[in-house]
């Protein structure tokens, strides 16, 4: 007797354990869950464009967006199954890759330019990167920020000579203003009100044209990319006419993307700086999905694994399956 | 007959373990749950030994550990030299009672994390804001717990030592406080036990070491298994803890409970 009700409990917990996993997936979608980021880009516009909504409108399904503030807490969503698609930086997708999150590349949003970078507080006294040392810098662990700052102080003989502190773009903010930090790589809409009393040292943009690309990307949660391959199409369809919208009439685009937040036409323009809105037909004549952009996710994926901060570099393979190269091809040859 | 339930009740409990343990391993081991969700015991014990081996993020595991306890230990020493003293004069003195209740009934029902974001504007993203937050959760049980223990002495032995002669500062050392330590004990482990609930929350923000750092650290890149390691060892830490605390309010207040 005792047994049975042994093994009963045993059961009982592994069926419990194993529920978890699978409740997402069964029902039929009628609703399309998209986690954004509060920055003006593509995904911003649009949704004020009304792209999205009327997409979606027309397939009778219903969207729902919810704000994250980088991608740390998407790739948590993801896992958990409660939004299908996620906009975050490429280190974030290198951390889901690397963990085996079931869910694909299949866009990228925008590659950074001057959207992102390391300022500097006026009057600190740190006028090159050799004055870093022994400061404390401020960055949101494992985003493209995190990522690009670990380069650049590995660039300059510093990655032992700073103290990071690991904040959210908003205690980052917070700290400066208190003083108690004078340099922090982060990004828009946080540096508008740091860079009125600090300077830049270097941006992404400058990363850029030295091959370091950075980029905010789009993930798809695995199931839903399986079960609806025709909406990933759809919604990408209208991104990229946002990407060649701000292209030939950026004026429109911006103004779009700042409603979102509230942002005047000029905070939006700014905010969304150098970052570069390719288009799924540009993506494709320069190789980007296939050649480009994996190369810089593999040397990403290196840099962090030696970092530790991924258990594992991944290879070339796993990046290629990782990222689903095929909507864009696609969208592109329409 | 007595001795034998007890011994069948130990014996539930080691059976529980046993079973969600082995629970744990079969859900892993037929790979029923994705790993990133629940990393199998295997994984845990190795990153463990890894952890100890190379450190986390550079820093060796048992200072991330030490930096913790020290935080915490910290915080409650000093609740417990500011939270006595004002308990058991509050608990004597209606007039203080007066002036501080109300104030630490308002502060202690807040969650710790609702004013977090304040005391790092105030005093910053140092040591200083983690310390604070901790001891702001440790103040209460112990004051508590001695405003009680005061009011529950009872009037005739007051009166007793009084009437023998004794003065108001021998009353309150020889009569008052041994009678409230048992209730002040019972207070410091509470409290001991709030801070620590605390101390995940007080190293999420600008933290670089801690075992709470670790956790958070580990989740941002979805590393389960230290997760997995960080909770393990904050939930051994935390039994013997109040282990440790109720061993000493046994030697010395032996008297109590009987």
């Amino acid at each position: 007797m005792k047994k049975i009700v042994k093994l009963l409990t045993a059961l009982v917990v592994i069926l419990l354990l194993s529920g978890c996993t699978n409740s997402a997936n069964d029902k039929k979608t009628t609703e399309v869950r998209i986690g954004i980021l509060q920055v003006p880009n593509d995904v911003a516009a649009s949704r004020q464009l009304k792209y999205i909504s009327d997409y979606f409108d027309k397939e009778h399904i219903k969207v729902k967006y919810t704000i994250f503030d980088s991608g740390v807490d998407a790739n948590k969503a993801l896992i958990s199954g409660d939004i299908d698609f996620a906009t975050m930086g490429d280190t974030n997708a290198v951390v889901a890759l690397t963990s085996k999150i079931d869910a694909k590349l299949v866009w990228v949003n925008d590659v950074l330019g001057n959207n992102e970078g390391l300022v500097v507080r006026n009057g600190s006294g740190i006028k090159n990167f050799d004055d870093l040392a022994g400061q404390r810098i401020a960055t949101p662990f494992a985003s493209t920020s995190h990522y690009s700052l670990m380069m650049t102080l590995k660039k300059h003989h510093l990655l032992n000579k700073v103290s990071l502190l690991d904040m959210d773009t908003q205690d980052i903010v917070a700290a400066w203003n208190r003083g108690d930090i004078s340099a922090a790589y982060t990004w828009q809409p946080t540096l508008t009100p740091m860079l009125k009393n600090g300077h830049f040292l270097i941006t992404s943009e400058n990363l850029r044209d030295q091959n370091r690309i950075t980029a905010n990307v789009t993930l798809v949660r695995g199931g839903f990319e399986r079960d609806n391959p025709k909406l990933v199409s759809g919604l990408l369809k209208q991104l990229n006419k946002a990407h060649f919208q701000i292209q030939k009439d950026p004026k429109v685009t911006i103004k779009a993307a700042s409603k979102q937040m509230d942002l005047g036409y000029s905070e939006a323009k700014s905010q969304i700086g150098t970052s570069k809105w390719l288009t799924a037909r540009q993506m494709v004549d320069i190789d980007f999905l296939s050649d480009t952009f994996p190369e810089q996710l593999y040397i990403t994926g290196k840099f962090m694994s030696q970092q530790q901060t991924i258990d594992h570099a991944p290879s070339k393979k796993e990046i290629n399956d990782f990222i689903a190269d095929k909507y864009v091809d696609k969208l592109g040859d329409d | 007959m007595n001795s034998k339930g007890k011994k069948n009740y130990w014996l539930v409990t080691v059976a529980t373990w046993l079973i969600l343990f082995v629970a744990w391993q079969l859900a892993t081991s037929f790979r029923m749950v994705p790993e990133i969700l629940l990393p199998s015991p295997e994984k845990v014990v190795s990153t463990f030994v890894k952890l100890s081996e190379y450190g986390y993020n550079g820093i060796p595991l048992w200072q991330h550990f030490l930096i913790t306890m020290a935080r915490l230990l910290s915080a409650v020493i000093l609740a417990i030299i500011t939270a006595i003293p004002l308990g058991l004069i509050s608990g004597r003195v209606k007039i203080v009672y007066s002036i501080f209740d109300s104030i630490i009934q308002f502060i202690r029902p807040i969650p710790p994390l609702a004013y977090y974001t304040i005391l790092i504007l105030w005093v910053g993203i140092g040591e200083t804001s983690k310390v604070v937050l901790l001891y702001l959760a440790a103040f209460a049980p112990i004051y508590l717990a001695c405003i009680s223990g005061v009011h529950r002495v009872k009037d005739d032995y007051i009166k007793s030592a009084e009437s023998l002669g004794a003065n108001s500062k021998q009353v309150f050392f020889h009569v008052i406080f041994p009678s409230a330590l048992p209730d002040i004990f019972t207070g410091i482990r509470t409290a001991v036990g709030m801070a620590y609930t605390t101390v995940v929350a007080a190293e999420m923000v600008a933290a670089t070491y801690g075992i709470g750092w670790m956790i958070i650290n580990a989740s941002k890149y979805l590393k389960s298994d230290v997760m997995f390691v960080g909770i393990i060892i904050l939930g051994i830490t935390g039994v013997v803890l109040d282990q440790i605390l109720k061993y000493i309010e046994r030697k010395i207040v032996f008297w109590s409970g009987r």
